[in-house]
């Protein structure tokens, strides 16, 4: 058990700064996942925790101890590669039994430790069998295993499911965040799937090219991202952001308005440099009566998706998606002019350098 | 009490070496055996007379025994005593490497007895560095069955091989290709060789004459086109020639049942003078290093002595020169042998004459080979013969040189330091450190085994060395080469000459290479092939097969007589080929060996290339409707390229240096023209007097050209790598 | 199958057996030799003798004290394997160092092994002659041992090189945070699952000694130290040839290569080329 700690971690390699200076605590038994697009440095930072790269500046600490000069293996970390990174020419026991060998325990202790794993994962049918004979489950199983058998102090996940296919990722997601209820385990997750992170963590962290964007559970990053890259980066489909918008003064309160789409604001905001707003697709709806058309848009696609329809519409500021639930959206055609309300209380007010107002 | 065991031990170890001899020898056989007999006698002489002594003998193949005692002794690590031909002496006294004998020991053998021709061909300004132990030359092995009286004219011998051509018997079976064997008729035409300045001229009349006369036996059907040792032996065994001019080895290849007799040289009816064969004398050195070691001299003075060619001459079978020992109840053939020797000529041991024997051959192998006039000959043996022996570069001052030289390896320091300076910054100078710790061990090896002596050979090149003297020319060597000063551009010897060759050969090769392998592997390549591991297997076997194996079947197969592939021409009803006797056959030789034994591995390359293509790509090719051919120009070739590339570049670098096929299959035939560069370099360093600087010079060269080859093939794969 | 494809499996099945018959010939052809009786040889293109006797078998494989053959062979052996180990041992370890490692001058040292191939080893002779003779080594079958490893290690290290290349990095990362050391994820990682590259170089590493001739006539001076090739060389001197005897010697000296390349020939396919597909 323990905790992990960033203090104004960098990385840099030759010139080219990946990682500017990040801090984050992570505590005792939490299930943080790192998320971002690919390339934003969120393989890197758990790399650094694993000690398989070296820190530029800054320093990592687990229990409040520095490790940055401490080996990989000193560091009580178990990992779970993208790859599996099983060894091909090991049986399923040796592969889980490996870190315990070379650490010199007795044979004894080894046997009965594996036993233990390969119960909790129901590897105890594949013992025997090679990584090529196993299916990628299966894999994915013994690379957990492998980890979880030196009762690491700190697990650390590197896109583990992206490898398998939807159906039993899904399983396996259920399987990873068992596992962590049940052993607590401080857990670090790297994925740059969205839907993963949000099932999985107590808490995210958005990073986008080297910079930590927003740290918070899932609820806070999907209804208060920090800036507009959180906004869209988190929730699918990905959030309308359209602007510049200019904020105008009339008799029903404050709007913003671009062109002829009018978007009527919440009061009590600050408006001060506002140039771009933003709402999730679930956040509109088609206008009626008592809600009047914030912006029309002409039809350029549908998905229908059963109980709800996602609707492409071509505004003057782009597209704009929205999500029509029920009989309403099976009726949308292509084609068709959709004039659409956006409630105001849902809509996200970004600054000209994308941070949330 | 211990340190007088000690010395004791070490006193007695110091004079136990001064008693051991160490004897080099190439004898087998007879030989062998009576040279021990000699060395047992010796031992016992010795102990009667109370001195302590061992004789080591070692035996050397005949073939490398020369270079090996040159450079054995250079170092000081030689033998004390050692026995070759004289033909050495005058280049190893150049070297001073030879210590003179002392003819007057007391006690161990009488010297008086040995024939004086042969005592002089041990001497070299008056001194004697040789006692002469054995003679061998040339003379006339005669089948009685066939003749019955040995001609002594060649008049009677032509009579003779007219009335024998009637029968389908050839006359008389000689290597006319070698001056070494054809040389009794330049000495019966009255040819001279070296004069007082160790010169020769082979527009002497004498030359273009013996040349011509060969032509005429040749033409009128009397000796064979192109003989070769094997082919002598055959023919002489089965009665297929009558007469034959050979030395006492041939004896141990002649058939028990075939009657026969040996005879002296006939006289050349032309100019009425005898036939006269060269006489090697077989010399006994001791090595200057052991000029002290009295066991060493007293055992050469013992072995040249009565007592050792008596039993050399009864057991060994040899030739020796004590007139006194050859009674009458002797074997007539060694007699014979014996008797030819003294009216020989005793071979030039003058250094100079090592530059007779290729002008020669050149000049025969024109005349009697490849159909040059006999002056056309002449012209050619003399053109090699100035080329071969130009003086060196004239001596430059090394100044400026050593500064370039110290220049450069500050600068190297100053790289190397510079690395370390910023890996510290970094701070990955200690995994640096430990990386490196796993790499030493392989180059530490690599640099002080491959690098550092290709370094010195690269020294050299800025030198020239003539007998043991190195000289700094500067670029002597190279403006030389790449003036081609003594040469047309375009003649063999010439750089352009070899490279040019050694392009088309190399572009050659590659083509056949990469076409065969790559033509079968893709027949080879469907799984569902049949036999599919049998071919393989099959068609690897030239692979696994040493090379210089392949070169020598492939050597023996294009023999023009006993070849498999003027066999297989003649019985599909065409003319045998002379193979090597014009460049295009001769290269055409060298290119079927090298291709055969080089196809297998760019097939098991495009193989394995050709399993790393995904099979839906010909699936999608397929639905779009590509002929089998259009999927093979259109997918296959594009795919295969990354992979066959970094071989590609391999084998062009491994073919361009290919010394073992074209120095063994065509041997440079005809007249150097198949030599490609690193053969040629090889020649001038080893068969032209050791012209180390000259054949560094070219290394060097060699090496110049495929770093540029290397440095544009790396960019070939990297652009192919980027796109 | 239509005619058509029986037709075109029939034209590649002539192709592949002609060609299956080109790669044999000169085998057989130096099989005819080595059974032709004595220097008897019959010149035509039959690859049989029609004689057939196995005198130079038998006299190569004579036992007497006479009979230098089972001492060369010996040596061969012996400096094969030599070769073989040591050659491949420090290649594996400077490939592995290539491939895993970042360090200062790593792009020169893999250029200085790039440049040892293009060396011209003839002009190397002399001063390979002083350097040897320095260090006592002349006429050792020690030193011949040290000359063929270098010569094999930088061909080998680049082909091992590129098989490490293609074994995922992330295995030496788990065994890392496994707890092992460098060396035991080099013994019990990278080794074994480079075997195929691995029995690849080896071969190539036995074949430099095993068919060496020109370095080991320079430098060898005693019969009894003398490896298979010089042994075999002197049979086709300038004066005296005989062929029989030599084509005997060469059968005797093939055939281990041979069964080598039989073993391997599954790896052969695949381990050239991993290393260039991917990189």
């Amino acid at each position: 058990m323990a905790s992990v700690r960033f203090a104004q971690v960098q990385k840099a390699y030759d010139d080219v700064q990946v990682i500017q200076g990040i801090d984050l605590d992570i505590q005792d038994g939490e299930f943080l996942v790192l998320v971002g697009p690919s390339g934003c440095g969120k393989s890197t930072c758990m790399r650094m925790v694993a000690g398989l790269e070296t820190v530029t500046a800054g320093d990592i600490l687990i229990d409040e101890r520095r490790i940055n000069d401490v080996p990989p293996k000193d560091r009580g970390i178990g990992m779970v590669f993208q790859s599996y990174a099983l060894y091909p020419h090991m049986t399923v026991f040796d592969n889980i039994a490996f870190g315990l060998t070379i650490r010199k325990m007795s044979k004894s202790v080894i046997e009965q430790r594996v036993q233990e794993v390969a119960e909790t994962l129901g590897l105890e049918e594949l013992l025997a069998r090679k990584p090529a004979q196993l299916s990628g489950g299966q894999r994915q199983r013994v690379a957990m295993g492998r980890a979880i058998a030196r009762q690491p102090d700190v697990f650390l996940f590197d896109e583990p499911l992206s490898n398998l296919d939807s159906a039993l990722r899904v399983r396996m997601r259920a399987e990873l965040a068992a596992l962590h209820r049940e052993h607590k385990t401080t857990t670090i997750y790297v994925t740059h799937d969205q839907v993963e992170a949000m099932t999985l963590a107590d808490r995210i962290c958005v990073l986008h090219q080297g910079a930590l964007q927003q740290v918070g559970t899932p609820d806070q990053l999907f209804s208060t991202p920090a800036n507009k890259f959180v906004a869209q980066f988190i929730g699918s489909p990905s959030m309308n952001v359209l602007g510049p918008v200019t904020i105008e003064h009339t008799d029903q309160g404050k709007v913003a308005r671009h062109q002829d789409m009018t978007f009527p604001l919440p009061d009590g905001r600050e408006l001060d440099g506002v140039v771009e707003i933003g709402f999730r697709p679930n956040d509109v709806a088609v206008a009626d009566d008592e809600h009047p058309a914030c912006f029309v848009g002409t039809v350029t696609a549908i998905e229908r998706m059963g109980w709800e329809t996602y609707t492409h519409l071509d505004t003057p500021a782009g597209t704009v998606i929205v999500r029509i639930e029920g009989e309403r959206g099976a009726q949308v055609k292509l084609g068709e002019a959709l004039p659409c309300y956006v409630w105001a209380g849902r809509l996200h007010l970004f600054d000209a350098q994308g941070a949330a107002r | 009490m211990r340190a007088a065991l000690v010395a004791a031990c070490l006193l007695f170890s110091l004079a136990a070496q001064a008693d051991n001899v160490v004897l080099w020898h190439a004898y087998r056989g007879d030989e062998q055996a009576a040279l021990e007999k000699v060395i047992e006698q010796f031992l016992a002489h010795e102990a009667r007379e109370g001195r302590s002594a061992s004789v080591e003998a070692l035996a050397l193949p005949n073939e490398i025994m020369a270079s090996k005692v040159t450079t054995a002794l250079t170092q000081n690590d030689g033998p004390d005593v050692f026995i070759f031909a004289h033909e050495r002496i005058g280049g190893w006294v150049q070297y001073d490497l030879l210590a003179t004998q002392n003819v007057a020991l007391e006690g161990v053998a009488d010297l008086s007895g040995l024939d004086e021709n042969a005592m002089k061909a041990g001497q070299v300004e008056g001194r004697q560095y040789g006692l002469p132990l054995a003679t061998k030359c040339v003379a006339l092995y005669v089948r009685t069955d066939l003749v019955q009286t040995p001609p002594t004219t060649t008049q009677e011998l032509e009579q003779l091989s007219a009335g024998l051509k009637q029968k389908g018997v050839l006359g008389l079976a000689v290597q006319t290709d070698l001056f070494y064997y054809a040389a009794p008729f330049f000495f019966g035409f009255g040819g001279t060789l070296l004069d007082e300045t160790g010169r020769v001229d082979f527009r002497q009349p004498a030359f273009s004459g013996f040349v011509q006369y060969l032509q005429s036996l040749q033409q009128k059907g009397y000796i064979p086109d192109e003989p070769n040792g094997a082919m002598v032996a055959r023919l002489f065994d089965e009665g297929g020639a009558a007469m034959v001019m050979s030395g006492p080895w041939f004896m141990s290849d002649i058939d028990d049942d075939v009657p026969y007799v040996v005879a002296p040289l006939p006289e050349v009816s032309i100019t009425g003078r005898p036939m006269r064969p060269f006489v090697t004398v077989e010399l006994v050195y001791v090595g200057k290093p052991s000029q002290d070691n009295v066991t060493a001299q007293r055992f050469a003075a013992y072995l040249a002595g009565p007592d050792g060619a008596r039993v050399r001459k009864e057991m060994g079978k040899q030739i020796v020169p004590v007139q006194s020992l050859w009674t009458g109840d002797d074997d007539p053939r060694l007699r014979a042998f014996a008797a030819q020797a003294e009216r020989g000529v005793v071979t030039d041991p003058r250094p100079e004459m090592r530059d007779v024997w290729e002008p020669a051959d050149v000049g025969l192998k024109k005349g009697v080979r490849q159909g040059a006039t006999p002056a056309q000959a002449a012209e050619a043996a003399h053109r090699r013969y100035v080329s071969t022996t130009k003086p060196p570069p004239p001596p430059r001052d090394p100044g400026l040189f050593i500064i370039l030289l110290i220049a450069a390896a500050g600068l190297l320091l100053l790289v190397v330091a510079r690395g370390v300076l910023r890996a510290k910054t970094d701070g990955t100078l200690t995994g640096s450190l430990r990386a490196w710790l796993w790499v030493a061990p392989a180059m530490g090896g690599t640099l002080a085994l491959v690098i550092v002596p290709f370094l010195f050979a690269l020294g050299l090149s800025f030198f020239s060395h003539r007998a043991g003297d190195y000289q700094f020319v500067g670029f002597g060597n190279f403006i030389e080469i790449l003036s081609a000063r003594s040469y047309a551009v375009l003649e063999p010897l010439s750089f352009y000459y070899a490279l040019l060759v050694t392009i088309v050969w190399t572009a050659a090769n590659l083509l056949l290479h990469v076409g065969i392998g790559l033509f079968l592997a893709v027949l080879l390549h469907p799984k569902t092939r049949k036999w599919r591991g049998v071919y393989r297997t099959l068609l690897i076997i030239p692979w696994a097969v040493p090379n210089y194996i392949t070169a020598l079947i492939w050597k023996s197969m294009f023999h023009k007589q006993l070849g498999a592939i003027n066999g297989i021409l003649t019985a599909l009803g065409f003319d045998a080929v002379s193979w090597f006797s014009s460049f295009p056959t001769a290269f055409f030789a060298n290119l079927c060996a090298n291709a055969w034994l080089g196809f297998p591995f760019m097939m098991i390359v495009a193989l394995g290339a050709l399993q790393s293509i995904p099979q839906d790509l010909y699936e999608a090719a397929d639905l779009d409707g590509a002929s089998k051919w259009q999927q093979f120009w259109r997918i296959t070739l594009p795919l295969l390229r990354p992979a066959m590339l970094p071989a590609v570049i391999l084998g062009t670098v491994w073919t361009f240096n290919q010394f073992n096929i074209v120095y063994l299959v065509s041997g440079g035939e005809p007249d150097n023209a198949t030599d490609i560069l690193i053969s040629e370099a090889w020649r001038w360093g080893f068969a032209r007097r050791e012209q180390y600087g000259y054949a560094a010079a070219y290394g060097a060269l060699i090496f110049l050209l495929l770093l540029a080859w290397s440095a544009f093939s790396s960019r070939l794969t990297a652009d192919k790598g980027a796109r | 199958m239509s005619w058509r494809q029986q037709l075109s499996s029939v034209g590649v099945h002539a192709v592949l057996m002609f060609a299956s018959a080109i790669a044999l010939y000169p085998v057989l052809w130096v099989l005819k030799m080595a059974l032709s009786t004595g220097q008897r040889f019959d010149p035509t293109y039959v690859p049989w003798p029609s004689e057939p006797s196995g005198e130079h078998f038998a006299q190569l494989l004579s036992f007497g004290p006479e009979n230098t053959f089972y001492t060369q062979l010996f040596n061969s052996l012996v400096v094969s394997s030599a070769t073989t180990v040591i050659g491949v041992l420090l290649a594996c370890s400077a490939a592995y160092a290539f491939s895993r490692f970042t360090f200062v001058f790593k792009n020169a040292g893999l250029s200085i092994f790039l440049l040892t191939q293009i060396l011209p080893g003839v002009v190397m002779l002399i001063p390979l002659y002083v350097l040897l003779g320095k260090l006592h080594l002349l006429n050792t079958l020690t030193g011949l041992v040290m000359l063929y490893s270098t010569t094999a290690i930088p061909f080998s290290t680049y082909m091992l090189k590129g098989y490490f290349d293609t074994v995922p990095k992330d295995l030496d990362e788990a065994a890392l945070l496994d707890g092992a050391s460098r060396l035991t994820i080099f013994f019990r990682i990278a080794l074994p699952l480079a075997r195929p590259a691995i029995a690849v170089t080896a071969l190539f590493s036995f074949m430099t000694a095993w068919n060496e001739f020109v370095l080991a006539a320079t430098l060898l001076s005693d019969e009894g130290k003398f490896t298979l090739p010089v042994a075999l060389q002197r049979y086709v001197g300038e004066f005296r040839t005989d062929w029989g005897s030599f084509a005997a010697g060469a059968i005797i000296v093939s055939i281990p290569v041979m069964a080598l390349f039989y073993a391997l020939q599954k790896h052969l396919v695949g381990g050239l080329t991993a290393g260039s597909v991917k990189g």
